[in-house]
């Protein structure tokens, strides 16, 4: 073998190794993303987090005793884009926004057209009120409770 | 999810540096064929395109550190193997394809940091799409053949001088950004039903009558200019995307069944179409007219054998147009099966990217936006090397990232930092409130 055959094998070796060392990487991150995807939900779950508990899901096809998982802001409404989806006709499509912020959960009317009721008093829209863990929330015809075992009760 | 805004990103660095290290050895491989040493100025073209990637791996890990990590050493990648490629290929075409892979570089930078939205492109869906289509029907009148082609190609160039354009390129992303705008618009009519014929249930026919008459127009104008690959690609992305928007199986399948009718039609009444389908089932036949290209493209593949023949030292020019049309066969032939399975590889890589981004995406425009844009990459590739392997019959369009072509290239480039700008704004929005 010549030193240019050699330069050559070298060569070629570098360029298919390379590409498959490369879908390797890509495949182990891969790997991790789907392992960290199945776990997640599950973490969710959990006791110690904070969720929304459906009491009366109304029109909506969500059954008493559904878990929303929470993350740090929340949007809650009919339209597609929200984090909570509730296909509920007495539910505006940007109807609620829950947040944590300063240590507490948030929860603000966005203007919506039948309103937000904390522990049954009509909040103001688009002024955050806090709620905490126990509080009853009604967002157009459902109720639901937020639990954040965190928070005490 | 929360992730930092600033922040080295070692996957994407050792990403890179394999990159680099392939499309140096890709670089170093003709030259070492052709003149038994490797000169400064062979590697130099590859270097300043890793090392303009690189840049751009450090402007993300300074101005975005939450976007995707696997794309840019995937646009790397290509890249090199695109320059390796089409500068041993045709030489000729050399440093036009290194200025090419520049401005691509600063296209997918501009389109993943520059300051816009991509929700504009939703807010003048319409301008775009009137746009596109006089872009087409622009070149039908005033359209050129590609510099240098034979007299009696289709005419599908734009343009003054040397500085020229394919519409159909640009048609094709109009295209995407046009469904995606117009599926996000209407979304809430997903949920209801449209009028039944027959016991069969169409979706709402406002949901879809804009989107026939634009798709209809589109491909109206290209299969006019017998640009057929194009045509048949928007076909199957706009397909995809209302599948994807609609989960409708039943529409596709009614659709696939109007493609054939019209396919049929087309092989009935349109020598250009008849011609290639015979070529297809037989290229045996003419393998010395018009059955030459594919059958030399075969017989590439067919010598490459597992491991190839090493980049430099095939005979890949000898088939027509291999720099565009053909770069897949070539690369069979040198890199072998294993550097072609690799590469259809790599645009797996690209689709799971691609179908993440979106599944992540905040918005819904941005998610269809990014499935569209995603599908158009996968649909474009199987299209051609489809082509290429006698899987179907060939129509000339380019594979992404990988073919010479400054027009395909920098829309796949404006794509791809498409998707890199959306990957961004998933988790941006999370921290909102931190």
């Amino acid at each position: 073998m010549t030193p240019i055959e050699a330069e050559l094998l070298v060569a070629r070796a570098v360029v298919l190794v390379g590409l498959y060392a490369f879908i390797a990487v890509v495949g182990a991150l891969a790997w991790r993303e789907l392992r960290l995807a199945r776990r997640a939900p599950a973490a969710g779950r959990g006791a110690h987090a904070a969720r929304l508990i459906v009491l009366h899901g109304g029109d909506s096809d969500r059954p008493p005793g559904t878990q929303f998982p929470l993350a740090n802001v929340v949007r809650i409404g009919r339209d597609l884009d929200n984090d909570i989806v509730l296909a509920d006709p007495t539910i505006s499509s940007r109807h609620a926004l829950l947040a944590r912020h300063d240590g507490a959960w948030w929860i603000e009317d966005l203007g919506s057209r039948n309103g937000v009721e904390v522990n049954g008093a009509r909040l103001v829209p688009t002024v955050p009120f806090v709620v905490r863990s126990g509080d009853s929330v009604a967002i157009g015809g459902v109720r639901a409770r937020l639990v954040c075992p965190e928070d005490g009760p | 999810m929360t992730a930092a805004r600033h922040g080295f990103r070692p996957v994407e660095a050792v990403l890179m540096a394999i990159a680099g290290s392939v499309a140096m050895a890709a670089a170093a491989s003709p030259a070492l064929a052709a003149h038994e040493a490797v000169r400064a100025a062979d590697l130099l073209p590859a270097a300043s395109v890793i090392g303009a990637y690189a840049a751009l791996h450090a402007l993300l890990s300074w101005r975005a550190a939450d976007s995707d990590r696997v794309l840019v050493p995937l646009l790397a990648l290509f890249a090199g193997l695109s320059l390796a490629i089409v500068r041993r290929l045709a030489p000729d075409f050399g440093a036009a394809e290194l200025r090419w892979q520049l401005l691509a570089v600063v296209v997918v930078a501009a389109a993943a940091l520059g300051p816009f939205e991509p929700i504009l492109f939703q807010r003048y869906r319409y301008s775009w799409a009137i746009g596109g289509i006089l872009l087409v029907a622009g070149t039908i009148l005033f359209g050129r053949t590609a510099v240098g082609a034979p007299a009696g190609s289709p005419r599908l160039w734009l343009g003054f001088g040397a500085l020229g354009f394919q519409p159909s390129e640009v048609m094709k992303f109009v295209l995407i950004v046009f469904l995606a705008g117009y599926i996000d618009d209407r979304r809430e009519l997903l949920s209801e039903r449209g009028p039944r014929i027959a016991g069969w249930r169409l979706p709402p026919l406002p949901y879809l009558a804009p989107m026939v008459v634009m798709l209809g127009l589109s491909l109206g104008l290209l299969v006019v200019q017998r640009d057929l690959g194009a045509a048949l690609l928007m076909f199957v992305i706009t397909l995809g995307m209302i599948y994807l928007a609609t989960l409708r199986a039943d529409v596709v399948v009614v659709a696939l069944g109007a493609f054939a009718l019209g396919a049929t039609y087309l092989h009935r009444h349109a020598q250009i179409v008849a011609t290639r389908v015979a070529i297809w089932l037989d290229p045996w036949a003419s393998s010395q007219t018009a059955g030459y290209q594919l059958v030399q493209g075969l017989l590439a593949v067919a010598s490459g054998g597992v491991l190839g023949t090493g980049l430099g030292l095939g005979q890949p020019t000898i088939i027509p147009a291999v720099h565009t049309d053909y770069v897949f066969a070539a690369i069979v032939e040198e890199l072998g099966l294993a550097g072609g399975i690799a590469v259809l590889a790599l645009y797996g890589v690209l689709a799971w990217r691609g179908m993440r981004i979106a599944l992540d995406a905040r918005r819904s425009f941005d998610a269809h936006l990014a499935a569209g844009l995603t599908l158009g990459f996968v649909f474009q590739e199987a299209i051609i090397v489809g082509g290429n392997l006698r899987l179907m019959p060939l129509t000339g369009i380019t594979l992404p990232f990988l073919s010479y072509g400054g027009s395909s290239l920098l829309v796949c480039a404006a794509s791809a930092g498409l998707l890199l700008r959306i990957s961004r704004s998933r988790a941006s929005d999370d921290g909102a409130f931190e």
